[in-house]
């Protein structure tokens, strides 16, 4: 295809979408001239285009289209429901011939008739009827735009088809880049040249050696950055198409939906935003079609009549959450398990232990949703499991949060970027593996002493119990047919708890080594077939570790997805205190110094939330340098500023200046950095906060705001009343507003 | 990449061999077909695979994997130092590695010295040879790198397939 041809149809669909947007707009704003005049201009781009480029059908009909919105431009005639409906058709016209021209090269002539059709009903449109536009009853007289309304456009019957998938393939293959951005990666591989060059000319061990090897580490990690900046797009394109969808959707279910974005800016790498398109798409039909109520049954509910249909996007702690929130009916909890009962997917003893959460995750699993008396029942689960593994399968995971009466919240989080993923590096066997970060749940280290006795079994399959509950453990070298290492001779080993689409298991492997952030490489096609391994990568010393697959390597080693397999300790909470775990978010609870040198002065309990913490190290005490009186941590490569509101510093090298005077300080002292990162902010991201011990990981209940009564923001955890720690929680705009109405 | 051990017989032109060795035995691959050969490499072994998969080795950024010549002989792997031949894909086939004990120089033989391979071999053989070269000073198998292919033999089912049956969590 001509490159001419190609930017043509790039800058099309982009002025189409542009069009998409103001005309379900323009329903809601009928008045408002600069939506009219923008979707003017875009018809008036393509029209101009195509006949210069001789694409005769094309411009015929967005001639047709330009006048009808001549005359609504000017004023002549009046935005109606109806006109509305003929230009969301005269788009669909439109993008079908563009698609077209994509896949064939010509415009294709077979549908003439259909085009006439479509100018015809332009025309129709464009005269002056004021009775049929008001009295909102075209049926009699415009087949065209009644099938409109139902939701089936009759025109274009592939346009519909073309609007939820195909229609970007264009888009798929091309990404518009800020030539800023551009120019800056170009001058920073010009710098890596340089530094390659002089590493070239450099003789073996070379005095300058160091300083070049650290410039190029530098350059690499900008050179990555900007690669990877540019790769993201505002999540904003994906919810784009939404409006209109909702709008047929809604047409066709018979709901009054009213659709609201939030953080469409959300940038997101272009391949994953490819990855979450169907899934959403999925799970906003679910909230259209399941969630909202029909209007009478919204009035009888004393609800506002138009249904919210909320999407919702951000960053958190190094993925982006997209959230999808409609404020219908809500599942209810019993009919899911219920339903899952008689399902066979859950016994009703492992129902009756579950708590609200568990029992929501249950509408995942594949096969709950097949059941189509699943629908009428409990409102919603058409597909969930196709929308959980897709989301899985780029690395993310999906929840949902759902009140009776009140609505539902889908959640779906996945990382920011495919390509390089944060990664434990394990060894069994003698060889490396890599864990992908987003499955692993925890870590345990099974001592030499007790190696004997912490392993249990029932049957053919190996238990540890890891707090009260049981956890089937999986031996890596075993599995893998490797060199027995820890489950050969009964040495200490480590269990890496994992979970992946449902399965949760220890993995038990020989050793630990760093976390790593490493790149992924695909396998060839016949080791992908193996199943277990889901890509290589190179280690920081040369070598090449398998990644493993979490989920594959759980399926073959028998263990089975099971709701039951976690057993949180809320479980037997109260029917009351479950229903609100949805709200509560998991913090890090901590001990910080003793406020004041009063001796009655107890210690401090803080907060952080969990989302913010990356990890917990006790780093020696003699590590912690000053700059300018301010403590600093050098932290694999980078230096974090390190906060010490505790004064747990102060208090310690106080205790310090009293022992000196006795003998010499001592040396092995450890102080315990939380390392975090902070949300939404460029440059340093990083803060190391130091304290005094880490008490817990459990769930807290933000409390109200109340600057008056106290500057702080506190939160109860396990019913004790908890400093917040300032500045990592999410930025107000992205608190739930569910939150405060619930603590209210 | 055309047929060109083909092309070279026809032309009656000498055709020149990388040489490569497994043991003391001596086989050639055309030098058109060979994109490069690395030495001293330890490929990492991926469990579970095929018997004749030596493992994967870094190339250029990517992961190939490489083909145990031993292995398609039905010999022990070797101990010693080796050397992996690396092939291009034709069209969408993805690049592969060979693994051989060592590689000799290149060698120019006559097409007119070639003759298929003869019917007493076994089918392992027949698969992977394309006949041989009669050089004074003893026969040199000649092989194809298409007939070597991790796909190929996969296919061929005579050298063994993924240990594909399902482990319980036992002892």
């Amino acid at each position: 295809m001509e490159e001419l041809t190609k930017e043509f149809l790039a800058e099309s669909q982009e002025g189409l979408e542009r069009m998409e947007l103001c005309l379900t707009e323009m329903e809601k704003r009928p008045e408002d001239g600069e939506l009219l005049a923008e979707v003017f201009r875009a018809v008036h781009t393509i029209k101009g285009t195509t006949g210069f480029l001789g694409f005769g059908r094309l411009e015929k009909l967005a001639h047709a289209g330009e006048s009808l919105l001549g005359a609504l431009r000017d004023k002549k005639i009046a935005v109606t429901r109806e006109r509305t409906s003929g230009l969301l058709q005269l788009m669909d016209g439109l993008r079908s011939i563009l698609s077209t021209i994509e896949t064939r090269g010509t415009e294709g002539e077979r549908r003439t008739d259909d085009d006439r059709q479509l100018i015809e009903l332009l025309t129709e449109l464009k005269a002056d009827e004021p009775n049929s536009a008001e009295n909102g009853d075209p049926a009699s007289r415009n087949p065209a735009a009644c099938d409109r309304n139902t939701g089936q456009p009759v025109s274009s019957p592939d346009a519909s088809g073309t609007d939820l998938s195909a229609a970007p393939s264009m888009q798929d293959k091309t990404l518009r880049i800020d030539v800023d951005v551009l120019n800056r990666m170009m001058n920073q591989v010009g710098e890596l040249v340089l530094t390659r060059n002089q590493i070239l000319r450099c003789a073996p061990g070379a005095e300058n050696f160091p300083t070049l090897a650290r410039r190029l580490d530098s350059v690499t990690a900008e050179l990555r950055e900007s690669v990877m900046r540019a790769r993201m797009q505002p999540v904003g394109h994906l919810f784009r198409k939404f409006p209109r969808m909702v709008r047929d959707l809604a047409i066709t279910c018979g709901r009054q939906v009213r659709i609201e974005f939030e953080g469409q800016e959300t940038g997101l790498d272009k391949s994953l935003l490819e990855a979450v398109r169907d899934p959403l798409t999925h799970a906003v039909r679910n909230a259209v079609d399941h969630g909202i109520e029909p209007p009478e049954m919204r009035v009888a509910l004393g609800k506002p009549v138009d249904g919210v249909l909320r999407l919702r996007a951000f960053h958190q702690g190094g993925s982006v959450v997209i959230e999808v929130i409609d404020d219908g009916a809500g599942i209810s909890t019993e009919r899911v398990l219920a339903t899952a009962i008689e399902r066979g997917l859950t016994t009703p003893e492992q129902a009756a232990s579950m708590n609200q959460r568990e029992a929501l995750q249950l509408v995942f699993v594949a096969g709950f949703s097949t059941n189509h008396q699943v629908t009428n029942v409990s409102g919603r689960g058409v597909g969930l499991d196709v929308v959980r593994s897709n989301v899985e399968k780029v690395g993310g995971s999906v929840e949902l949060e759902s009140r009776v009466g009140a609505g539902t919240t889908l959640r779906m989080r996945v990382p920011l970027t495919l390509a390089i993923v944060p990664a434990l590096v394990v060894r069994s066997g003698g060889e490396s593996f890599v864990l992908p970060q987003n499955s692993l749940v925890e870590l345990a280290y099974v001592p030499r002493h007790e190696a004997e006795h912490a392993v249990e079994r029932i049957g053919t399959t190996d238990l540890y119990r890891l707090r009260d509950g049981l956890l089937p453990l999986v031996w890596l070298d075993r599995l893998l047919g490797l060199e027995p290492g820890a489950s050969a001779v009964r040495n200490d080993f480590y269990i890496a708890v994992v979970e992946s689409e449902g399965r949760r298991f220890g993995l038990v492997v020989d050793d630990l080594k760093a976390p790593q952030e490493i790149v992924v490489k695909p396998l060839s096609a016949e080791l992908r077939e193996i199943g277990v391994f889901a890509g290589a990568t190179v280690l920081g010393d040369g070598t090449l570790a398998l990644i493993l697959d979490v989920a594959a390597t759980g399926a073959r080693a028998g263990v089975r997805p099971a709701a039951d397999a976690e057993n949180i300790a809320g479980a037997q909470l109260p029917q009351a205190e479950t229903a609100q775990t949805a709200m509560q978010s998991s913090m890090v609870v901590y001990e910080t110094a003793k406020r004041g040198s009063a001796p009655g002065a107890a210690a401090e309990r803080m907060a952080m939330p969990m989302s913010a913490v990356e990890r917990i190290e006790s780093v020696p005490f003699s590590e912690i340098e000053y700059v300018g009186g301010r403590p600093v941590l050098q932290y694999r490569g980078e230096l974090i500023p390190l906060q010490d509101d505790g004064g747990v510093l102060r208090e310690w090298s106080a205790t310090d200046a009293t022992a000196a005077a006795d003998g010499p300080v001592p040396d092995g002292r450890m102080a315990i950095v939380l390392i975090c990162l902070r949300p939404e902010t460029r440059g340093a991201r990083r803060v190391g906060v130091i304290v005094r011990r880490v008490l817990d990981v459990s769930a807290a209940t933000l409390l109200e705001e109340d600057a008056a009564a106290c500057p702080e923001r506190l939160a109860l955890v396990k019913d004790r009343v908890t400093t917040l720690h300032s500045g990592f929680e999410q930025p107000p705009d992205d608190m739930p507003k569910t939150y405060m109405q619930e603590v209210a | 990449m055309k047929d060109t051990a083909q092309t070279g017989a026809a032309a009656g032109e000498p055709v020149s061999l990388c040489s490569l060795r497994i043991g003391t035995a001596l086989f050639g691959i055309d030098t058109r077909q060979v994109r490069e050969v690395l030495g001293m490499a330890a490929p990492r072994p991926v469990p579970l695979a095929p018997p004749y998969i030596a493992g994967i080795v870094p190339y250029r950024g990517d992961v190939l994997t490489a083909v145990c010549f031993r292995a398609l002989l039905g010999l022990e792997r070797g101990t010693g130092t080796s050397c992996i031949l690396v092939f291009d894909g034709e069209r969408d086939e993805e690049r592969f590695g060979l693994i051989v004990d060592g590689v000799g120089g290149v060698v120019a033989v006559e097409p007119s010295a070639f003759e298929a391979n003869p019917s007493g071999l076994d089918a392992r053989s027949m698969e992977i040879f394309d006949g041989a070269y009669k050089l004074p000073t003893g026969l040199m198998v000649r092989l194809d790198p298409r007939k070597l292919r991790p796909a190929y033999l996969a296919q061929s089912g005579l050298f063994g397939a993924l240990k594909q049956e399902r482990q319980g969590v036992q002892i």
